[in-house]
């Protein structure tokens, strides 16, 4: 790619290439990583929740809120996921010391990111967004490649599809804004 | 690797061109590599990018699907 990284002004993930992947050869890693991403999924879905409700335009509200059933139809993926690894039908559990949904993609604590997000406006919530779903991105395009089974990575590889949807979608609104001032 | 590896084309696209050619495909459809190191990496990469830098690319060439395009920065 010529000019490398710096010419790029697309999406970027952050972190290391591992994050957990390393953990994913084995199938109690498997369950872990799954039941990770199911704890940051909540996260997002109660974030997106709250800044719907706060959002100062219509157009935001209810994008934001699209996001929630979203995030909601993930867990749902991820949750059957979780049941094929685990060999039995339960919510997956979050890691150890993070409770279900305190926090976001890219380890944001959800807390935080609400606290910032208080009288910002939907430009600037989007922004994160972004961010936070670069990063979704990533892992699950990781998680597809390193797992072994054919179904599996096909789930995964639908969630990264999904990902890509919502963050041409965002990025589409984005640009809309911007151009409006 | 063989010498005639070392006369093989390689084309350069902008990172215009690498952007639509991402947004059109699943991510396991080509090989995205990050040659740089793991710092540079963590600060921020390309969703769904390998990293392999660069002084260790020609013994992990292995881990790249031959068959897929590849692309590097």
């Amino acid at each position: 790619m010529a000019g490398g990284i710096d010419a790029w002004d697309g999406l970027v993930a952050e972190g290391n290439y591992d994050a957990g992947m390393a953990y994913f050869s084995g199938a109690s890693g498997a369950e872990e990583l799954i039941s990770l991403s199911f704890s940051l999924e909540e996260g997002n879905r109660v974030f997106y929740e709250h800044v719907a409700r706060e959002a100062k335009d219509e157009e935001g509200a209810r994008f934001f809120r699209s996001l929630v059933l979203a995030e909601e139809r993930h867990k749902e993926t991820l949750r059957d996921l979780y049941s094929r690894f685990a060999g039995k039908d339960a919510e997956p559990a979050p890691p150890e010391g993070m409770e279900a949904g305190s926090f976001m993609e890219g380890g944001i604590p959800v807390g935080e990111a609400l606290s910032w997000a208080r009288g910002k406006g939907t430009r600037e919530i989007l922004e994160l967004a972004i961010a936070m779903e670069a990063n979704s991105l990533d892992r699950y395009i990781k998680m597809g490649r390193a797992v072994g089974n054919d179904r599996s990575r096909d789930i995964f590889q639908a969630l990264a599809g999904e990902e890509q949807g919502h963050l041409q979608r965002m990025t589409s609104l984005l640009d809309r804004l911007q151009e409006g001032g | 690797m063989g010498l005639f590896d070392h006369f093989r084309p390689v084309s350069t696209w902008t990172a215009e061109q690498v952007g639509e050619f991402l947004g059109e495909q699943s991510g396991d459809a080509h090989n995205l590599v990050d040659v740089r190191q793991p710092g540079e990496y963590e600060k921020g990469h390309l969703p769904g990018a390998r990293l392999i830098p660069i002084g260790d690319l020609e013994d992990r060439l292995g881990e790249l699907d031959r068959d897929k395009p590849t692309i590097t920065y």
